[in-house]
């Protein structure tokens, strides 16, 4: 057997991408792709920050200049005296820079349980458990998460509770998306994905299907997640971090 | 849901050219009269064609409309007096430069890409200052390099939007509704009767156009 390829499936196009920032659910393709790809990952964050900027960047306030600076320009420029002068008695109305309007969340559909199907997870896996994990339970792995593209932290940590395995993933300094949400997945090297569930608040503790090989599973990802009700991941990971066993 | 169901036919909401008479501020400035002024109340693409001409009016007006946009620019990383000084390098540079400038371009979005570089210079002459300095040293402070930050993203948007508005028809009726409406390409088409390849592509040049002018500006 050969090794895998470690990217999955062609990189993004430019329409894939600009697409997929200004919001649009990425195809299953993409969704499979950026998870293994860095580069398509920072070109699509590029896409994303330019989009940002125009939807809800800050406005710059016109500032009046005192009487005076205009005439120093002509000079300076080199301008005839008789050069015509603006009038700035005449204050510019502010233009309304246009906004996304308060609909944004026409798209917004009923989120379908985030789970991608297969490899063994069922439904189950991302009902979240009633009762807090006991903090005693045994650490089987854990993981510290980096950010991938900007900041946060957090941690994973997969413990075994009463022969049964649970997940818990805390995130700090990290914020879904307005209208979305935080989602945890487990990748494998081979760029395979699990849904393992949508973190309430900085918080998810889920069980573990014992079929989940941990080996195999070993990156845990954070993704921001528009609520579209697609389940694909959005590809836009904010944390990550390999998961090792405990000693 | 809220907002209630799809608005009818989206018409584009176009930004009204700013009305601007150039005419004496002051009794004693004297200033000749110069007739009916083409660029009082012309359109922002056509006040560029006139500055890149080297039409003195057009200048003029430019300086009326985008001045206090550079002036709040600038006072976001300067105080005040410096801010000042920096509108006005800023415009005598334009005018000095202005064989330099595309008229296919957004005349705000340069003018801002030379503010940059202007407020970048003045930051980082205050920073070399001796008086500025809390620390007693003969060299001064090296000057920390200016990383993007709120000014930078403000400045970004001023290049965006003017860039926005510069898009013929359909191009900026599309781009609008994608980032401002929140519509998905199929839903573009649906409600300009375009075909669903052509929003995509319309999309796609569109960003790259503006992406492309932000990095010339940057």
């Amino acid at each position: 057997m050969s090794l895998p390829d470690p990217t999955a499936g062609p990189h993004l196009t430019e329409e894939e991408a600009v697409l997929a920032a200004l919001g649009e659910a990425p195809s299953p393709a993409v969704g499979q792709h950026l998870p293994t790809c860095a580069a398509c990952r920072a070109e699509l964050d590029t896409w994303r920050r330019l989009v940002t900027t125009v939807r809800d960047g800050e406005d710059v306030p016109p500032v009046p200049l005192p009487p005076g600076t205009w005439e120093a320009v002509r000079r300076e420029a080199g301008l005839a005296p008789t050069a015509p002068r603006p009038d700035l008695s005449v204050v510019a109305p502010r233009r309304d820079a246009p906004r996304r309007r308060d609909g944004r969340a026409r798209r917004w559909l009923p989120v379908a349980a985030a789970l991608v199907v297969g490899a063994g997870l069922g439904a189950g896996a991302v009902a979240l458990r009633p009762d807090p994990v006991p903090a005693a339970a045994p650490a089987v792995a854990s993981a510290e998460l980096a950010p991938v593209a900007s900041t946060g932290r957090g941690s994973a940590t997969v413990r075994d509770v009463d022969g049964h395995r649970e997940l818990d993933v805390s995130v700090q300094g990290v914020t879904a998306a307005p209208a979305g949400v935080l989602e945890v997945w487990l990748l494998d090297s081979d760029g395979g994905l699990l849904a393992v569930g949508t973190m309430a608040g900085d918080q998810l503790n889920v069980p573990l299907p014992a079929d989940v090989d941990l080996a195999r599973f070993a990156t845990v990802d954070v993704s921001r997640e528009p609520l579209d009700g697609d389940p694909a991941h959005s590809s836009d990971s904010v944390l990550r971090g390999e998961l090792t066993p405990e000693a | 849901m809220n907002g209630g169901g799809l608005a009818g036919p989206v018409i584009p909401r176009t930004v009204p050219p700013v009305a601007l008479r150039v005419v004496p501020t002051r009794e004693e400035d004297d200033v000749p009269t110069t007739g009916a002024d083409p660029f009082a109340s012309a359109d922002d693409e056509a006040v560029g064609r006139g500055f890149a001409a080297g039409d003195e009016r057009a200048f003029a007006v430019a300086f009326a409309r985008w001045a206090p946009l550079v002036h709040g620019l600038a006072l976001r990383r300067l105080p005040d007096a410096d801010a000042q000084d920096v509108v006005q390098a800023v415009f005598v540079s334009a005018w000095r430069t202005r064989a330099g400038y595309d008229p296919d371009r957004a005349l705000p979005g340069w003018l801002v890409g030379i503010a940059r570089h202007r407020i970048a210079d003045a930051v980082a002459a205050r920073l070399r200052a001796p008086e500025l300095s809390t620390v007693d040293d003969r060299d001064g402070p090296a000057a920390e390099p200016v990383v993007p930050d709120a000014a930078d993203a403000a400045a970004d948007r001023i290049v965006l939007l003017a860039e926005l508005e510069r898009l013929g028809e359909p191009q900026r009726t599309v781009l609008r509704m994608a980032f401002f409406d929140d519509l998905t390409h199929v839903q573009i088409a649906e409600r300009t009767d375009l075909p669903v390849g052509t929003v995509k592509s319309h999309v796609r040049r569109s960003l790259r156009r503006l992406r492309d002018r932000l990095e010339g500006s940057a």
